[in-house]
């Protein structure tokens, strides 16, 4: 049998890629020829070859977005999701009953309570499905605060205990957590992946709908060829206005990116590192991930691994198909700017890690070709920015060669534009289109207009968005070029905590991280007004504006009440809030209210109380070569008190069962009052010691 | 203490006392012993019968004891975690862990409950290695492949899988 009997969409693929790049390059290539027209003889050659190379370059790039949008548009429009032979939609099977899925949740210093929902909701959604049998879940811990790590013990039993949930819902600490989640996984996969075909991975704030997981399974079961099937998850649950920004974009474009998206790609699908189905086995023994040469930040352990890890599937013959057509998949955006950019800073990282495995012997050209993408999606930015001072280095080199007085001045009509109109207008075309190709996709569909609040709300969402965008834009390139730099200069990113509430920012913290953007605003401005004239200095307004408003649009848009105010006045409304959907409605805070809480210090409760101290320790094992240390330890808090042993230490006690059973004994034993108090037993036997019993009073 | 390898235990006053071998001692009140133990209990969630067996159980242990201060606290709880190892014919952790995760004391898993509830957190491990392959990232060496690709008219393909079922 031939490769291409086997793979009949490979042939198609490449077609359509072959069409995707002349349609990249063409355009490109002859917007460039035409500003070279512009620019010819008015610019000296260094700056006249700087600019066109670094526009064209920039028009390859915003058109490759237009073209994947009005794909998707073309075929969203004709009612039908593109299902070239061998998508893996053409052929279900039912699952085999010995068919099992593990469903990972790595968690890092999470919110306990949130993840516990989340992981319910996606539980009980399964159960309605009824399509448990085939499903585990594994709560993958790689948290560190002590405090947590208590919590999520606790939580995990008491919801094991609630749904009957015990040897359904596992739970894993890691003592040692390197390479981050995707150590993580790997650690699932040598330990417990060869008892599970499937592994579905989540995120901390995934939630997934029980028939979307079955239907997932199906597609596996019936396409043994494929490794991983990856979902569009949808953002939803935010109350900040910046989150509320995100998540109405994302329902509004993100359909017709996604449709264009899977049009090019069939096949060589990416991965995105959760809300996807993987096949265990081939993951096992393909996607380790190497360790690029050389010290971090661009060598060492790869920091964003989704992308390698699909690229390393494909490599090894095993299909990556992304199914956009999959709906109950959610996740959550960071609810502010910061945050956005805090997620973005090791994105950065981590994608400008992969170019390093661009000339990697036997990937796929298309995940080559998605490295490039995902390292341009910040590289971009430092372009735009040389763009720009390229551009106002040839305004000013253009009206200073100029005759006339026209330098200040600005008259309609006589002061002409260097930039031809034209090609802004194509440039802007390329941009904004794909908002109203969704909106007309919107409009068209039946009962679709009113999940976003029908036409006249949506087109007023979509113009306010589209205001936020162009003035988020600047900040954006200034950070996104800032995180290049830094990267290239060798300053490395550390794995932190990701923020999942909806915590405003404060205007002391919004100045602090962008007051230097609004100070560079205003400082351009100033220099450059004199310089450019009215009419030139127009032109950079936008990018001005946006730079100078950073520190108010960083503090207003992480208002939870501005959000929902917007969402009273349905702006910013997604189909999620509509139509709420059943396991949505379980993320709710009361859904898990039945959870026990701690009050005050977690390690002083597991010592002190005899069920939670149960529990904890039944959990841990004797760790023999700990005892030495750990008998000091025991002591020094007992003398003390448990508020001088740092976390490390409390760590060391906390993961020995020998240990959390001597220090249960000896608190509850002890006789100094004082020592007492420090485990918070004092008031009890203060009140005790006034009302003594008497033992024959038993 | 820590002694050996097998084994380590702690006394609650901090330090070991030298000559501490619970010599008899006078008790002048009891009573704030009973009581802290009345409060352990509570904390648990026994039944009325199991409450007053193991009260029962801790008094006769203490009946007679010349002992004060933190001996005497030591001496009450060692009999109260008697107490319930025995309702659960085995340990007292696992007494305590029936208690807290409301199961039939004792009777649940054959009285090995911290052993089940370990089970329930992590099944059984099938160890499977996991290790990168060895990739070549030279530019030199894609620009070879490239060129040969070029001039022998040959695609560069990926390997491709064998299904199940071929050869």
């Amino acid at each position: 049998m031939s490769r291409s009997a086997r793979r009949p969409w490979e042939a198609i693929g490449r077609y359509r890629r072959y069409w995707l790049s002349a349609f990249i390059i063409l355009p490109a290539c002859s917007a460039g020829l035409v500003l070279d027209q512009v620019l010819a003889d008015r610019l000296p050659l260094w700056l006249e070859i700087a600019t066109l190379s670094i526009f064209s370059l920039l028009f390859a790039w915003i058109s490759a977005g237009f073209w994947t949008a009005l794909v998707g548009f073309v075929l969203l429009m004709g009612g039908r999701t593109d299902t070239a032979p061998g998508s893996p939609e053409l052929r279900l099977a039912e699952p085999r009953p010995q068919s099992r899925v593990a469903i990972l949740m790595p968690i890092y210093n999470e919110e306990v309570e949130r993840v516990a929902a989340g992981l319910q909701a996606t539980y009980k959604s399964l159960q309605r499905a009824g399509a448990l049998t085939h499903f585990e879940f594994f709560l993958l811990s790689d948290t560190r605060n002590p405090e947590i790590w208590l919590r999520e013990e606790l939580v995990w039993s008491a919801l094991c205990e609630s749904l009957d949930a015990f040897g359904k819902i596992h739970y894993r600490r890691r003592p040692i957590n390197n390479k981050a989640k995707s150590g993580n996984v790997a650690d699932f996969c040598r330990r417990w992946g060869a008892g599970y075909e499937y592994m579905v991975v989540l995120d901390a704030d995934s939630v997934m709908n029980g028939e979307t997981l079955y239907r997932m399974l199906e597609m596996m079961e019936g396409n043994p060829q494929v490794g991983i099937i990856q979902t569009q998850p949808v953002a939803v649950n935010r109350e900040t206005l910046y989150a509320r920004l995100q998540q109405f974009a994302q329902h509004l474009y993100g359909p017709i990116f996604s449709a264009g998206l899977r049009f090019w790609q069939l096949g060589d699908g990416h991965y995105i590192g959760h809300n996807a189905i993987l096949r265990t086995a081939p993951f096992t023994e393909f996607c380790a991930l190497p360790v690029l040469p050389g010290r971090p930040p661009l060598g060492g352990p790869l920091l964003s691994h989704d992308f390698v890890e699909a690229a390393l599937m494909a490599k090894s013959g095993w299909e990556v198909w992304f199914v956009p057509s999959l709906t109950g998949s959610y996740e959550e955006v960071p609810p502010t700017l910061i945050d956005d950019l805090k997620r973005d800073r090791r994105w950065a990282q981590g994608n400008l890690q992969h170019l390093q495995l661009l000339a990697g012997e036997g990937l796929r050209s298309a995940h080559r070709f998605l490295f490039i993408n995902g390292a341009m999606s910040f590289l971009a930015a430092p372009l735009w920015g040389l763009f720009l001072i390229l551009g106002a280095l040839g305004s000013l080199h253009w009206v200073n060669a100029a005759s006339d007085d026209a330098v200040t001045s600005f008259h309609w009509g006589s002061s002409i534009d260097p930039m031809p109109f034209w090609l802004f207008g194509v440039t802007a075309l390329l941009l904004l289109s794909p908002k109203f190709m969704a909106v007309i996709w919107v409009a068209t569909q039946p009962g679709r207009k009113k999940l976003f609040g029908g036409i006249p709300r949506l087109l007023l969402s979509m113009f306010f968005e589209s205001i936020f965008s162009v003035l988020m834009a600047p900040i954006r390139m200034a950070f996104h070029s800032q995180f290049v730099i830094q990267t290239l200069l060798g300053r490395g990113v550390r794995w932190g905590a990701q923020v999942r509430s909806d915590a405003e920012t404060a205007w002391g913290d919004a100045l602090r991280y962008f007051g230097w953007c609004s100070a560079l605003g205003l400082i351009l401005a100033g220099l450059l007004y004199p310089f450019l004239g009215f009419w030139h200095f127009v032109w950079l307004l936008p990018i001005l504006g946006g730079l100078t408003a950073a520190v108010p649009l960083a503090a207003w848009t992480s208002r939870p009440g501005l959000g929902r105010w917007a969402r009273r006045h349905r702006l910013f409304v997604i189909p999620e809030e509509v139509q709420v959907p059943e396991e949505l409605q379980a993320l709710d805070t009361d859904s898990v209210a039945y959870l026990p809480h701690i009050e005050g210090d977690a390690f002083v409760q597991v010592v002190v109380d005899p069920r939670f101290n149960a529990i904890h320790t039944a959990l841990q094992r004797n760790r023999t070569g700990l005892w030495p240390r750990a008998a000091k330890l025991c002591h020094k808090a007992l003398e003390e008190g448990p508020q001088y042993l740092s976390n490390r230490e409390r760590n060391i006690l906390l993961s020995d069962r020998n240990s959390m059973l001597s220090l249960h004994r000896a608190v509850w034993s002890m006789d100094d009052r004082a020592r007492l108090t420090h485990w918070g037993l004092e008031s009890d036997d203060q009140a005790l010691v006034d009302a003594p019993l008497r033992t024959d009073s038993l | 203490m820590f002694k050996d390898e097998t084994s380590y235990s702690i006394h609650p006053t901090g330090e070991w006392r030298t000559g501490w071998t619970g010599e008899a001692m006078v008790v002048a009140n009891n009573a704030p012993v009973l009581a802290r133990v009345e409060r352990y209990l509570a904390r648990l969630s026994l039944t009325d019968a199991q409450r007053l067996w193991v009260r029962g159980q801790i008094i006769s242990q203490l009946h007679g004891i010349g002992m004060e201060g933190g001996d005497l606290y030591a001496r009450a709880f060692a009999s109260l975690h008697m107490a319930l190892a025995t309702l659960t014919d085995g340990d007292e952790l696992d007494a305590r862990l029936d208690l807290s995760l409301r199961l039939s004391v004792g009777e649940s898993h054959d009285g090995k409950s911290s052993r089940w509830l370990q089970q329930q957190m992590a099944p059984a491990i099938q160890r499977r290695s996991m290790a990168s392959r060895p990739m070549n990232r030279s530019w030199l060496a894609a620009a070879g492949r490239l060129l040969q690709a070029l001039f022998s008219r040959r695609p560069i393909t990926a390997r491709s899988r064998a299904l199940p079922g071929e050869a």
